[in-house]
């Protein structure tokens, strides 16, 4: 059949992207995945904080307001970043910067968590700066990705809201299953410090499959 | 930046774009690879750290002193410490808000080490009959089981939330379930709404870590704990002020019961409440008396009673409610209060 014959309009959806089925497919997974480790990382770090603060609301509070704080600096300079480097280097980077800072958080929350808290005066001080030093680098980052998947498959204007709409919808189903598995089976089986490895390593192998992407897709381009 | 279609020419040649990126990704992936790698390693097998091995004198063998295990469970960091005496220490929560929640001692069932605990006793003075008790928030289960091996016939019933406190209650202090001994897990208001029992006792201790869980404290919380007491019936209450606010608590429990006693707790403070007429103090002495050479308890019930004392509070205080329990702020004023004091 000749596609290139056809308007827009009336080729179906997975036609009208900037990338072939394969590539986007990764962009969907990578934004169903990131988005299960971003708010699944907000139940891990509830983990981390509660006991240093406790479970109360305020702790609540800080935690929710950082991690959307987070998400909007991650998407602002994500979508200017998006428009210049419009590819799989920029995925790959946010997936290895997002797996070493939780690498990161591993290592603070056996105990350099603690320092830090008590060399702080004030409660509301201390729950503030632990929750941005746990909740805020980790959480840029990973906004960023949300802008770029968009940049990444969008080719028509006219596809703007149906593509925009379905990633963010796509991303709400990975925080959901990323909230729900989280909490009721990682956290009672396995623990927030292995949870928080189990989440570096997945970027770093999600890293690996967007490098090789940005590879393949260099050399498509080429041709 | 470049146009949409016009990308192509305006990048770099390609070639040396998509291989580029191997220059940087490779070695970093590796170095995180290896990181995660070596994080799961250092990673203890379960949920249970591994503790600290004790040396057989008892002395410590890491920077955490006597820390014998730390379960993380899914309410709480539970820490069990094991004191240079030999009495276990119970706490939740990390440095900041470790907060003792029981100590026990391992070679005497019955030694209650913390004060407040004996205090608690003090309501089976108030109590019409002595057949059936129970306990919200086990914890290290210190006063539920000196009551359970002191009235052997008493049919107890102790409700906890957290599934790992009740694992180390049996596992290090004995305390478990058996016959005339029965352990709920499950939040205690939660249990009391979806049961039909009734108490001629029940005793109120659930904190976690500091907090004690807002609706654990609100009057409609003390009014479905008096549907379940028998006629007759009291409920005990253990206050620590710093965490709930002693005028808060004072209003709310009042709020619920036509009757409070005030017992000092070294700190805490045990609250015995009761529906009816007042009990005059003769009458409750009696009952001491009488139930102190029935069972022999070790804290003499009629010293117990010796705690009481009439406190103050600002009766202007709100009960608080389901609806508004701002428990979380009334500590941060009474902490406030405290410093400007």
């Amino acid at each position: 059949m000749s596609v290139a014959a056809r308007g827009p309009g009336t080729r179906p959806i997975h036609r009208r992207l900037a990338l072939g089925v394969g590539a986007a497919s990764l962009v969907v997974v990578d934004v169903a995945t990131l988005g299960f480790i971003t708010l699944g990382f907000e139940m891990v770090a509830s983990r981390i904080l509660t006991p240093q603060f406790g479970s109360g609301i305020f702790t609540w509070a800080t935690i929710i307001s950082i991690v959307v704080a987070g998400l909007m600096a991650g998407y602002f300079l994500g979508g200017i970043i998006a428009d210049r480097y419009p590819d799989f280097r920029l995925a790959a980077l946010i997936k290895l910067l997002a797996a070493g800072y939780l690498l990161m958080v591993f290592v603070l929350a056996a105990g350099g968590l603690e320092s830090l808290i008590d060399s702080i005066d004030g409660e509301i001080t201390a729950l503030f700066a632990s929750g941005m030093v746990i909740c805020f680098p980790p959480l840029i980052v990973l906004g960023m990705y949300s802008p770029l998947s968009v940049r990444l498959l969008l080719l028509e204007p006219t596809d703007a809201g149906k593509i925009s709409g379905g990633l963010f919808a796509i991303s709400s189903f990975g925080n959901i299953v990323g909230i729900l598995v989280t909490t009721f089976v990682l956290i009672p089986s396995i623990g927030t410090r292995a949870i928080t490895a189990g989440f570096a390593g997945f970027l770093v192998v999600s890293g690996a499959v967007s490098v090789a992407a940005a590879v393949i897709h260099g050399r498509r381009n080429d041709v | 930046m470049s146009k949409h279609g016009t990308r192509p020419p305006a990048k770099k040649p390609a070639p040396k774009g998509s291989s580029g990126i191997l220059l940087w990704a490779i070695p970093v992936i590796a170095v995180l690879a290896l990181g995660v790698a070596a994080a799961f390693l250092v990673l203890p097998p379960t949920g249970e750290e591994a503790a600290a091995p004790i040396a057989a004198d008892g002395a410590p063998a890491s920077a955490e002193p006597g820390l014998v295990t730390k379960v993380e469970s899914l309410y709480n960091d539970i820490y069990l410490y094991r004191q240079p005496s030999g009495n276990y220490m119970l706490s939740f929560g990390a440095k900041r808000l470790r907060y003792v929640e029981s100590i026990v001692n391992p070679d005497d069932e019955l030694e209650l080490p913390v004060f407040y605990t004996q205090t608690m006793t003090a309501g089976l003075a108030f109590a019409k009959r002595l057949e059936d008790a129970a306990i919200i928030g086990l914890g290290g289960g210190r006063t539920a089981w000196y009551l359970h091996k002191s009235i052997p016939d008493l049919r107890f019933t102790a409700v906890e939330l957290d599934p790992e406190v009740a694992r180390i209650a049996d596992r290090y202090f004995g305390v478990r379930q058996e016959e005339n001994f029965d352990i709920v897990i499950r939040d205690g208001r939660v249990h009391l709404s979806r049961s039909e029992a009734a108490f001629d006792v029940i005793l109120i201790d659930a904190y976690r870590g500091p907090f004690v869980p807002f609706h654990l404290l609100t009057r409609e919380f003390y009014e479905l704990v008096g549907e379940h007491l028998k006629p007759g019936g009291v409920a005990i209450q253990n206050v620590e002020p710093t965490t709930m606010l002693f005028d808060s608590a004072v209003s709310t429990i009042g709020a619920a019961f036509d009757n409070l006693a005030f017992f000092s707790g070294r700190g805490n403070i045990v609250i015995v409440a009761y529906n009816g007429p007042e009990l005059d103090q003769s009458e409750v002495l009696a009952r001491a008396r009488k139930r102190q050479s029935e069972y022999d308890f070790r804290y003499d019930l009629t010293e117990i009673l010796a705690r009481r004392f009439e406190p103050e509070w600002d009766t202007t205080t709100e009960p608080l409610t389901d609806d508004w329990a701002p428990v979380e702020y009334l500590k941060a004023v009474e902490r406030h209060n405290r410093k400007q004091s």
